[in-house]
């Protein structure tokens, strides 16, 4: 045995692994700081640091002092700033390889942060660049909001591309006549005419010359009779004819009569159309709010592309035996799983609690259940912020559930309520054009969403009230402008309504609100004398082309009283031979 | 490792059980050839310092056989994963999965699996093969390289120099 065993091996032994112990305890605070650090900075694509960590072995935990985390997008500004963070690790799943944060708690939370140096990493930052560059390409603009023009078309420029009713109709009506006369010309010559009369005329002399004696003279009275009946045929046919004749014309004259009011019908329309700018108006809440509502989504969308690549990673359902990772990275391998007595899931953070300092106040946070194995807890991750009587509203609330238990159809929902919310000096909309300010007001704000496989639906309702509204524009440019300022002066609470519809890189954006028939209001009292002006003009020039062309379908429709004539004619030509 | 290469070869020729360096080979197999962090490691650490296993030859195999083990990863990556997706031995995995110590052993991934096998299963074949290579090196070799010329020039070089200090 003595032989075989060297016992002052063990005592070598103790002491690399209590140098090795030693070494670990003085510098793992160094090491996880470093490990966080650089796997932060890696996948945010930003700086990631840590003023202080302290690495706690009973109880397993950690706590940071001041975690800054940049924005790669702008390298001077912290996408979050954390004052003290605190995690309590479940060491006995630690030792199972599994990260089970049983408690994480964040005090002093910031959002967008300034920064003394940059958080840029030149190589990241390129990287990230030329990512965002890709995803824009094949990615649709957002809508681009642009103030309508208040500008009065003239006559001329709006008879140029509009159609006239009066005109068209007045075409075809000349053209139906037209159609008509030569109808009837051609039912003239089918009709009885002076020369078929004379042809009753000289049978008649005939009869007259064979009457002598009885036998004669009752002939006579038969052939008599019947060139009699003929002519009274041809009389009633005449007379029919020219009854059919008259209902048209009458029909004409109706028609003619009616295309008299059509010029003043287009008068009023093209006037509704061009001197009234309620259509171009009916969405300036658009206007006003569509560019902060897509500056939202875009943000919102930058998140998405950022947190896609993790999400993607949700794994698929459990399989009853084991899963397997493939394509393993070169002297990594792969790491089989198989059943758990108590499964539980590679990373959890069970339960967070975060204090916020936002711009309205300091607002208590509360995470649940975070992690990518969903399938494993049976339970969505909840995250919930809420506050009340904070520095700037009176309460806010909002609650964020990610559901992927079925990693196929990942369900999002959210909701948001804050009220009383005290707005001040907020620009409504950068539009140059229409630098439109919001003073005051106290603002309550409710909105919901849900995004799922289908896409993103949001909906949100914003109640201003005491408003104090400007447009910081020289009103001495328009009589417009003017109205305008008035009518935003005289605004004491606003309603606003949006949905966000569609798919994350291509949703619709719908805006209203009673801004909308306010300025709807202005403008058009704004715009009231030019309008009138317009529509003087547009009078006199609607009607100059169509008394042309009604003028021309009166003279056709004149050019048929000859038929009339001509059928009257002849049937007192028929009648003369009655007698 | 100059002075490491000139222990081994002053072991070599020397009267130490030929065991004794074999082991101290296998179990650098072993450490070579897994991940070095790993649970197992420490044992070997252990059971190297413990029994009188030649340290020399150890650090020796333990760096060719690293070096070894990094070409022959992709073995250890089918291997493992073969033994660890065999059907028949699910429910040996299963148990072993749910205790902490093998969790912490790290067993379940291939390559840990695989070199851990292609280690055991050469462990005693090379031990075997070692020994035997020692003695045929000391009977018959060891003369016969004493007297080459290269052998002769590298005597008279810094090496040589070591070893004799070291020898004493």
């Amino acid at each position: 045995m003595k032989k075989i065993v060297r016992w002052h091996g063990v005592i070598a032994f103790i002491v690399i692994v209590g140098v090795l112990a030693v070494f670990w305890l003085c510098f793992v605070d160094n090491i996880v700081k470093r490990v966080i650090e650089r796997n932060g900075t890696a996948a945010v694509g930003a700086k990631v640091e840590i003023a202080d960590l302290d690495v706690s072995i009973v109880p397993a935990g950690i706590s940071m002092v001041d975690l800054r985390v940049a924005d790669p997008d702008r390298p001077m500004t912290n996408i979050v700033e954390i004052g003290r963070l605190s995690v309590s690790i479940d060491s006995g799943n630690l030792l199972r390889r599994k990260l089970v944060i049983d408690d994480m708690v964040a005090d002093g939370v910031m959002f967008g942060t300034a920064r003394k140096t940059s958080g840029a990493i030149a190589e990241n930052h390129k990287k990230a660049a030329a990512e965002k560059q890709n995803r824009n390409k094949g990615k649709k603009q957002g809508p681009s909001f642009e103030l309508p023009s208040f500008t009065l078309p003239s006559p001329e420029e709006i008879l140029k591309k509009e159609e006239l009713e009066s005109v068209i109709r007045a075409k075809k009506l000349k053209e139906d006549i037209q159609t008509e006369q030569k109808r009837w010309k051609e039912r003239l010559a089918t009709l009885p005419d002076k020369k078929k009369f004379e042809q009753y005329k000289a049978r008649l002399e005939k009869i007259k010359s064979k009457a002598r004696g009885l036998s004669g003279m009752l002939g006579a009275a038969e052939d008599a009779s019947s060139v009699y009946r003929d002519i009274k045929a041809d009389i009633e046919t005449i007379k029919k004819a020219r009854a059919d004749f008259n209902r048209t014309i009458n029909d004409f004259k109706a028609r003619i009569a009616k295309l008299s009011k059509l010029p003043e019908q287009d008068v009023k329309r093209l006037t509704d159309k061009y001197a009234n700018p309620s259509g171009a108006v009916s969405n300036i809440s658009r206007v006003v709010f569509g560019e902060k509502i897509n500056r939202w989504i875009e943000t919102f969308r930058t998140w998405y592309h950022r947190l896609s690549p993790y999400l993607a990673k949700v794994p698929g359902p459990v399989e009853p035996g084991r899963k397997v990772k493939l394509k393993p990275a070169r002297g990594e391998g792969v790491d089989v799983r198989f059943r758990e007595a108590n499964p539980m899931p590679d990373f959890i953070v069970r339960r967070a609690e975060a204090n916020v300092i936002l711009d309205l106040g300091t607002v208590e946070g509360q995470a649940k259940n975070i992690t990518l194995e969903q399938n494993i807890i049976g339970s969505p991750a909840t995250v919930e912020f809420k506050g009340s009587r904070l520095k700037k509203a009176g309460s806010v609330y909002m609650k964020v559930v990610a559901n992927y238990i079925v990693p196929q159809s990942p369900v999002y929902t959210m909701d948001l309520s804050v009220r009383k919310y005290s707005v001040s000096d907020m620009d409504l909309s950068a539009n140059g054009k229409f630098p439109l300010h919001l003073a005051s007001a106290v603002a309550d704000l409710a909105a919901n969403g849900r995004m799922d496989n289908s896409g993103l639906n949001l909906s949100g309702l914003l109640k201003l009230n005491n408003v104090r509204m400007s447009l910081d524009a020289d009103r001495t440019v328009s009589p417009i402008m003017e109205g305008i300022g008035s009518a935003l002066a005289g605004i004491d609470s606003l309603d606003v309504t949006a949905t966000v519809v569609g798919p994350p890189d291509n949703v619709r954006i719908d805006v209203a609100s009673n801004l909308d028939s306010i300025f709807r209001q202005a403008v058009s009292k704004a715009l009231a004398k030019q309008a009138a002006q317009l529509e003087e003009k547009l009078r006199a020039a609607v009607f100059e082309r169509a008394d042309m062309e009604i003028g021309g379908v009166k003279s056709s429709l004149d050019s048929m009283g000859g038929i009339d004539k001509d059928l009257l004619n002849r049937s007192r030509l028929g009648e003369s031979l009655l007698r | 490792m100059v002075k490491i290469i000139a222990k081994f070869l002053k072991v070599l020729s020397s009267e130490t059980d030929p065991g004794q360096i074999s082991l101290g080979f296998c179990f650098a197999m072993v450490a070579g050839f897994t991940p070095f962090f790993s649970l197992h490691n420490l044992f070997v650490l252990l059971l190297v310092l413990l029994l009188r296993i030649n340290l020399a030859s150890f650090i020796l195999g333990l760096g060719l056989f690293s070096g070894i083990a990094y070409i022959l990863d992709p073995l250890f990556h089918t291997i493992g994963l073969a033994a660890l997706s065999s059907a028949t031995l699910e429910p040996l995995w299963v148990v072993l999965y749910n205790m902490v110590l093998f969790r912490l052993e790290h067993f379940n991934n291939s390559i840990v699996m695989g070199s851990l096998l292609v280690s055991a299963v050469l462990f005693i074949p090379l031990y075997l093969a070692s020994n035997w290579l020692i003695q045929k090196y000391r009977d018959t070799v060891l003369e016969w390289v004493r007297k080459l010329k290269i052998v002769q020039a590298l005597k008279a070089s810094r090496l040589f120099q070591v070893y004799q200090t070291l020898s004493g």
